[in-house]
């Protein structure tokens, strides 16, 4: 079965090589789970509108051939991630900002581990440098925090240092 | 994941970016990249970003808790649970003076916050370092065996002990290894110690608890251990990283590098082990007084030091020669004889006979010598030998009164060989090699004159450190004159001659036997002390693909690999330190190419040359033999070369030439283009000048990766007619000048 389709939460179809999203956990397990045989089945994806899932599937088609990174332990996220981002990589996620986050929830939703890495990387890269009030303002963020909490927050960030 | 997806369905899409940002495992996947400072910034952000930002930052930073009351100002109330991952426990005093803290002894308990809630936080740990100074076995082996430490994956050690820690109380001490708690996920284990301690003490102070330490930790992958004592790593079956650094303490002469027993160590890892590093440290910033003061002496002190050890092996030949003649002559009235002959990485020689008269041990003679001179009863006042010998004017050393086991009670000699009353020295006990009290060499030396009832003669005869070939044979030639033939060898190449039921002795072959078969990365950054020779081949180290090689004292390419005689193919990445000093002798220019010979794979290549000159001569064959050394490296194809040329302490007009030698040694280099070339200076004081033959070398080399020429003072005009030259050729060609005032 070199194929499949993809339906969008909007109701497209469109068609896939199989090769191309197997970087996605979440199809790769529906495809198995739902025991698709021939080209005609559909995938129906609900949290993935068709813009999006145009964008995932360029991303797909141009890693392909990457090899497969390591599985990371749960419970203990990377320390050291890859900080570089190739040219393509940093072509390819130039759009708006409500682009990005529906990319990323896809990315999550699909899991597909280098395009929500690729994702997050981004959102660091926005955030770096600003102040707690900036990255409130920039994304829209309510503070619940009382004065009292900020100071104790403040205590606890002090003491500790770089490693 | 499911639990997410369903919220998903209830959140108002429009709002996104909230949503998104509230995911609690994309939030710790985009904080990953964030730095401290930020990461204390999103923290401030709103309740949620404080508590996943929390655990990122427990992860990226460290927590320090210290025993010095003046910097332990942290208040508990601003202690976070989720931020104590990785921590620090700094026990010693930081203060500038004035303070209490060696009443509160600083270095001697685990700091006081610390210790009230280590309780709730042991199983959430990640890392603990330890920095310390003196003694602090008692705090720690309580931890290590009252806490489970579950997630623990990491624990480093860095200590140095002064001389105002009391020794003598671990002394007293039986060296018992603890019992810890299981460290399953303890991965990697670093012990740096920092001391002048000798390697009886310093087994005393850390050895039971780096053994206890390594006992506990069933899956450790990484040991970097420096010490002078030899760990048992039997229960580091998964071990895969080793390094060790074998450091000399200066206050014990006879203290060297016992490759018997570290052989010992590297089998019980053999099979895992993937990465090994051996090092040395021979201490030569610190060495002892005597040796300053001689090398002051001298008009140039750096020129004498590095012609002593230039010529260590002659003199170390010569002088197994006059041992072996005095030996010769002097055995048949000498009844019992033990020679121990030591040489450490410059220049040093210890000989210690021990002859026997009819009431047992009833007379020594202690040859102590750093070089011929010494032995001579040279200038060196402290160290007359013959005046010592003769038990001279100095009350310490009076030899003869040592020998009668005179007036000083510690040294009595009698009692000493009866094994009496001296608990520290009882002979008997040494015999058996009890609690560590003399290497395992000597025990083996005195065992055998137990085991001959003390009527034969022993010689105990070592190569440490410089024990190559050509010695070796010199010395089995002297045997064989004496008529000492076919020893008995063990594995670990200690011969056993015997001689007219008179004479024993045993010859010790100080080599390293490597024999790994999953061993891929090897670094040997003291090649002069640990001699592994013939094991460089593809069938003991069969998957070896990175090596890397240095040396601690200044040798040349050629001297460095003399002794390596088969080739390795699998070497893909080879990493050379070593230098090129034309006055010593130096052969590089035709046998560097043998590193080609040996190691034909070699894809990626790094060459640290040190180049200098010692003396104002300085001829053009010797440029010519830097020149060919660089030509005879340009058979191999690299994807990948790093040359990088140190320049130091040379008179006028020399470095450029060097330059030039290398540039023009290089121009047939078949790796070039994926070449990076740099020159740096080092205490330049001379003006540099940019000669046509310098532009001509570059030139023919333009086909390199890039060039860079750093550290030498420049005049600004010859500086932008070069810069416009590099540019006129399109060359890539960096060149940065050292101002005089930065130097």
């Amino acid at each position: 079965m070199p194929f499949v389709n993809l339906e969008s939460s909007d109701g497209d179809l469109v068609k896939v090589d199989v090769d191309v999203i197997k970087c996605s956990v979440t199809i790769n397990a529906l495809i198995e789970h739902l025991g698709l045989e021939d080209d005609n089945e559909v995938v129906p994806l609900q949290n993935v509108g068709t813009e999006t899932l145009h964008k995932v599937l360029a991303w797909a088609k141009h890693h392909k051939d990457d090899l497969p990174s390591v599985d990371d332990d749960e419970d203990d996220p990377p320390r050291e991630r890859r900080t570089d981002i190739t040219t393509w990589d940093a072509n390819f996620i130039k759009m708006e900002q409500i682009q990005l986050f529906d990319l990323i929830l896809a990315a999550n939703y699909l899991d597909i581990s280098g395009l929500l890495d690729l994702g997050c990387k981004i959102v660091a890269d926005m955030i770096k440098g600003k102040t707690a009030d900036e990255i409130r303002t920039m994304f829209n963020i309510v503070n619940d925090l009382t004065p009292q909490e900020q100071e104790q927050i403040r205590k606890e960030n002090e003491w500790c240092e770089e490693k | 994941m499911q639990a997410e997806i369903d919220q998903m369905d209830n959140v108002d899409l429009v709002d996104n970016n909230v949503y998104v940002l509230m995911i609690p495992h994309i939030l710790e996947q985009v904080f990953s990249h964030l730095d401290l400072k930020t990461l204390k910034s999103v923290r401030l952000v709103c309740t949620h970003w404080a508590d996943v930002g929390a655990r990122v930052l427990g992860k990226k930073g460290r927590l320090t808790f210290s025993t010095s009351p003046s910097h332990n100002g942290k208040e508990l109330t601003s202690f976070n649970h989720k931020l104590a991952k990785n921590i620090t426990l700094d026990m010693y005093c930081k203060c500038w003076g004035g303070c209490k803290c060696a009443e509160l002894e600083c270095n001697r308990d685990l700091p006081p916050n610390f210790v009230i809630l280590l309780p709730e936080i042991c199983d959430k740990l990640d890392t603990v370092t330890f920095d310390a100074v003196g003694t602090f076995n008692p705090p720690l082996e309580e931890m290590w065996s009252t806490y489970q430490f579950p997630s623990l994956t990491r624990i480093s050690i860095m200590a140095s002990i002064e001389g105002q820690v009391d020794i003598y109380e671990y002394i007293k001490k039986p060296l018992e290894i603890p019992q810890f708690r299981t460290l399953q996920n303890l991965k990697v284990f670093s012990l740096i110690i920092w001391s002048n301690l000798d390697q009886y003490f310093s087994r005393a102070v850390f050895s039971s608890l780096c053994q206890g330490l390594l006992n506990a930790a069933p899956n450790l992958e990484e040991f970097n251990a420096r010490t002078n004592f030899y760990p048992d790593l039997t229960p580091c079956r998964k071990l895969k990283g080793l390094k060790f650094e074998y450091y000399k303490s200066h206050d014990l002469e006879n203290v060297h590098v016992e490759i018997c027993e570290m052989g010992r160590v590297l089998e019980n890892c053999r099979d895992s082990l993937e990465k090994l590093t051996l090092d040395y440290d021979p201490l030569l910033d610190e060495m002892p007084m005597k040796d300053k003061r001689r090398r002051q002496q001298s008009n140039s002190p750096e020129e004498q030091g590095s012609k002593k050890r230039t010529n260590l092996e002659d003199d170390l030949i010569m002088d197994v020669n006059k041992i072996m003649e005095k030996m010769d002559a002097q055995h048949k009235e000498v009844l019992t004889n033990h020679t121990n002959l030591f040489l450490d990485g410059i220049s040093k020689i210890a000989i210690i006979s021990t002859r026997r008269f009819e009431r047992g041990f009833q007379k020594s003679t202690v040859l102590s010598s750093h070089d011929p001179e010494l032995v001579r009863g040279g200038e060196e006042e402290d160290y007359k030998f013959e005046e010592w010998l003769r038990g001279g004017e100095d009350e310490d050393l009076k030899f003869e009164e040592w020998v009668r086991g005179g007036e000083d009670e510690d040294l009595k000699f009698e009692e000493w060989v009866r094994g009496g009353e001296g608990e520290d020295l009882k002979f008997e006990e040494l015999v058996r090699g009890g609690e560590g009290k003399c290497d395992i060499n000597s025990q083996k030396a005195f065992a055998a004159i137990e085991n001959l009832k003390r009527e034969k003669s022993i010689v105990f005869y070592g190569f440490p450190e410089t024990g190559t070939e050509t010695q070796i044979a010199e010395v089995e030639k002297r045997l064989q004159k004496m008529g000492l033939n076919n020893p008995i060898i063990d594995d670990y190449r200690r011969a056993l001659y015997e001689f007219q039921n008179k004479l024993l002795l045993l010859l010790y072959y100080y080599r390293v036997n490597l024999n790994f078969p999953n061993l891929t990365h090897f670094c040997l950054d003291a090649v002069d002390v640990w001699k592994i020779e013939d094991s460089l081949n593809t069938t003991d180290l069969p998957k070896l693909t990175h090596f890397s090689i240095d040396s601690c004292q200044m040798w040349g390419i050629s001297k460095m690999v003399e002794t390596y005689h088969l080739r390795h193919t699998g070497i893909t990445s080879l990493e050379v330190g070593c230098t090129h000093y034309a006055e010593f002798v130096n052969v590089d220019g035709q046998t560097a190419g043998k590193l080609v010979t040996l190691f034909p794979g070699v894809k990626e290549f790094k060459l640290k040359l040190g180049i200098g000159s010692w003396s104002d001569w300085y001829g053009p064959e010797d440029f010519l033999n830097l020149k060919e050394i660089m030509r005879s490296l340009s058979d191999w194809a690299l994807t990948s070369g790093k040359v990088e040329i140190r320049i130091k302490r040379v008179r006028k007009d020399l470095n450029e030439k060097f330059i030039i030698a290398v540039l023009e040694g290089m121009t047939e280099w078949k790796g070039l283009k994926n070449t990076s070339l740099r020159f740096y200076g080092c205490n330049v004081r001379e003006k540099f000048r940019i000669l046509d033959a310098m532009r001509a070398a570059i030139l023919a080399c333009n086909t390199i990766r890039n060039v860079a020429i750093e550290g030498f003072p420049i005049d600004d005009k010859p500086l932008e007619a070069f810069r416009e030259f590099i540019r006129e050729n399109n060359l890539s060609v960096s060149i940065t000048n050292l101002s005089l005032n930065d130097w």
